[in-house]
């Protein structure tokens, strides 16, 4: 591997062996990738294109839909032809472009972590999408090589980290042969916890909500209205059919949720290694993601409404920049595991952020009750009053309701908690329809926000928000509602950074007083 | 208990926040008019003209005078060596503690109105939120800035 670098680097041969110090091409595959691309980018230009001719007429429009087709087809072949990339002293280079040519070098120690996908094609081929991702990089990789044969993916990998660990330590000189990263623990999730994951997850709730909603009505309609007479059997009839068709819509949602959740995490797989994670899901379409401890802000554990009485629990890292993708702002560490194994769990992949509320844990004084179970009722109960004016008769439903969301406030209320214990903070909150418990170190936080309105002030409540970074640049934000006035100062004292100094200013200030 | 903090900010900001007020307030009488207008025309009932009147009334009372008074009141900061102390608010009393480490960088804006006062406001952002002391004395908010930049250089040590 004795390759000179000269001027007449552009005229390189192409190789494909497994030096990376030739230039190189992508695979062919990345020509369909390329074209789907450009396909997906003009196509509401093409839209507009294809009804102007199609009014004039169909040869114009099957001719010019060819023409632009055959365009785009000559241009993802080119743009694949000159994309090319080689590894040159430490660094990864790129040299791309059809009409105007770009050239991209990104030393190996800015490479912050490097991403490996595969779709349905990938995986015909054995080839794999890899991004690569500098610390700049916020919004989508830095670079994608759209499609890389696996072994050749992982061997230019294995480059990089050899060359990093090379620049990043000069006075610990490089092992050498080290292949593969360390792991040194791994955690598969089982089929039988995707499977309850999946039967528990959102659409379940729908589902209850839709029976809650609808159930008792349906009673009502069916029996008295509707059966005395014979004329209105059709109308039962179609009652009936409605109620069996929702019912078996709402069956197959559930299914539909339960095969989703097989899909998005199956195979799921978490390895700890050195200094990071790294994480393989999916069925279908395999994502990978490392995430470096150094990045992660906080671990937080969720758990649904409908998996509290379960005792289940989702695990996630509240990462600073990216996830697997946007849908999901918050990378999950583990689909589904029982509360009883995640002190173990954390202990294993994330020691530094094991999760265990002591029994003396603040909780919340008995007056700030009221305010979580206002804040449940209020708008709702403006629509139960307009409800309750327009159909007297049907009164126990918003009272049911109301009774139910009322109950809902008090778990809100009895859910908090808030430890700290040296520079780590560990807080539950309730939010929406899940509780959560985030441990986050103090050098996290980003900043801290105490408030309190009139009512609150009078009852010596506060409540406490704090901000850690988030997947994008508008941060991730936590609130305590309602604690007691002396600990919302007390968490607010953990924090300040400038305690010490202030408290001793003023015990001088105070001595010096006294002298006087 | 936690003190509020120390300083001020400059007394000239209530009247910023009153032309702003203002601005706003015309454009709502504008409409009052315009509404007195088609009821003339029309010849709609003039309760309506009234209420609107009055509530017209009331925002130049509350937006105008109550408000940029009390939220002056209110709003205080202060610069330790290691964090930053605001607190502001109307009803809601907001306190924010921003530790120096984590502040990403700090700016200074000055928009016609605070420009004619010769004030500026300064942003302090860090990687998850963003705070404003506004409409300090222009001096003062460069001073501010550099200082808080000076500050927040300090390495990033382990806490």
């Amino acid at each position: 591997m004795t390759y000179k670098h000269d001027e007449t680097e552009t005229t390189a041969p192409i190789h494909n062996g497994h030096s990376f110090t030739k230039r190189r091409r992508l695979h062919p595959a990345a020509i369909i990738f390329r074209f789907t691309l450009a396909l997906k980018e003009t196509v509401f230009g093409l839209g507009i294109g294809f009804i102007v001719t199609m009014k004039e007429s169909f040869i114009a429009f099957l001719l010019f839909g060819g023409a632009f087709i055959l365009f785009l087809i000559g241009y993802s072949m080119l743009s694949w032809w000159k994309f090319t990339y080689y590894v040159y002293e430490n660094e990864l280079r790129i040299e791309q472009g059809v009409f105007i040519r770009k050239k991209r070098f990104i030393s190996f120690h800015r490479i912050h972590k490097i991403d490996m996908t595969a779709n349905l094609i990938h995986r015909l081929f054995k080839l794999t999408n890899m991004q690569i991702d500098t610390a700049s990089s916020s919004g989508g990789a830095e670079v994608a090589l759209s499609a890389v044969k696996v072994t050749d993916a992982t061997a230019l990998r294995n480059v990089i980290q050899k060359g990093k660990s090379q620049t990043d330590s000069k006075e610990k000189p490089s092992t050498g042969n080290k292949e593969e990263e360390t792991i040194l623990s791994t955690k598969k999730v089982t089929w039988k916890n995707l499977f309850i994951a999946g039967s528990t997850s959102g659409s379940i709730g729908f589902m209850i909500l839709a029976v809650l909603a609808f159930g008792p009505q349906l009673e009502q309609v069916i029996p008295t209205s509707a059966l005395n007479k014979t004329f209105q059997f059709v109308v039962t009839l179609s009652i009936i059919f409605l109620v069996v068709a929702i019912c078996l819509l709402l069956v197959g949602l559930w299914v539909l949720g339960i095969a989703g959740t097989m899909i998005k995490y199956g195979n799921f797989t978490i390895e700890k290694r050195e200094k990071e994670l790294f994480i393989k899901r999916g069925l279908i379409e395999t994502k990978e993601l490392t995430i470096p401890f150094d990045r992660i802000q906080a671990i937080g554990l969720e758990q649904s409404l409908i998996r509290q009485p379960l005792g289940y629990v989702k695990v996630y890292a509240v990462v600073a920049g990216g996830s697997f993708d946007r849908t999901e702002a918050f990378p999950v560490l583990f689909p589904l595991i029982h509360k009883k194994e995640v002190p173990q769990f954390l202990q294993t992949f994330m020691e530094d952020h094991v999760i265990e509320l002591q029994q003396d844990a603040i909780r919340l004084p008995n007056r700030s009750r009221k305010y979580f179970i206002v804040k449940q009722l209020l708008f709702p109960m403006i629509i139960f009053c307009g409800l309750l004016y327009f159909f007297p008769s049907f009164a126990w439903i918003p009272s049911l309701l109301a009774v139910l969301l009322g109950w809902y406030g008090n778990m809100g209320y009895k859910d908090v908690r808030v430890q700290t214990e040296g520079k780590s903070l560990t807080f539950q909150i309730r939010r929406l329809f899940d509780r959560v418990t985030v441990m986050t170190y103090k050098r996290r936080i980003q900043s801290l926000k105490l408030t309190a309105h009139p009512w609150q002030k009078k009852d010596g409540l506060m409540s406490v928000h704090l901000s850690l970074i988030g997947s994008s640049g508008l941060g991730t934000h936590y609130t305590v509602s309602h604690m007691e006035i002396e600990d919302a100062m007390e968490l607010a004292e953990w924090f300040s950074y400038q305690q010490s100094v202030v408290r001793e200013e003023r015990q001088i200030e105070g001595d010096m007083l006294c002298e006087e | 208990m936690r003190e509020q903090p120390l300083h001020e900010i400059a007394q000239d900001a209530v009247k910023v926040w009153r032309i702003h007020a203002a601005i706003y307030v015309i454009i709502f009488w504008m409409f009052i008019i315009a509404w007195g207008i088609i009821t003339f025309i029309f010849s709609f009932p003039y309760l309506y003209t009234f209420i609107t009147v009055v509530l017209g009334l009331m925002a130049i009372y509350v937006f105008i005078i109550l408000i940029p008074t009390l939220r002056y009141k209110r709003w205080r900061y202060e610069i330790f060596e290691q964090e930053i102390y605001i607190q502001h608010g109307i009803l809601i009393v907001k306190r924010t503690l921003i530790p120096m480490i984590r502040v990403q960088h700090v700016d200074t804006e000055q928009g016609p109105i605070l420009k004619k006062y010769d004030l500026a406001t300064v942003s302090i952002s860090t990687a998850a939120t963003t705070h404003y002391i506004p409409a300090l004395n222009g001096a003062d908010a460069e001073d501010l800035r550099d200082k808080i930049s000076t500050l927040a250089r300090v390495d990033d040590y382990d806490v």
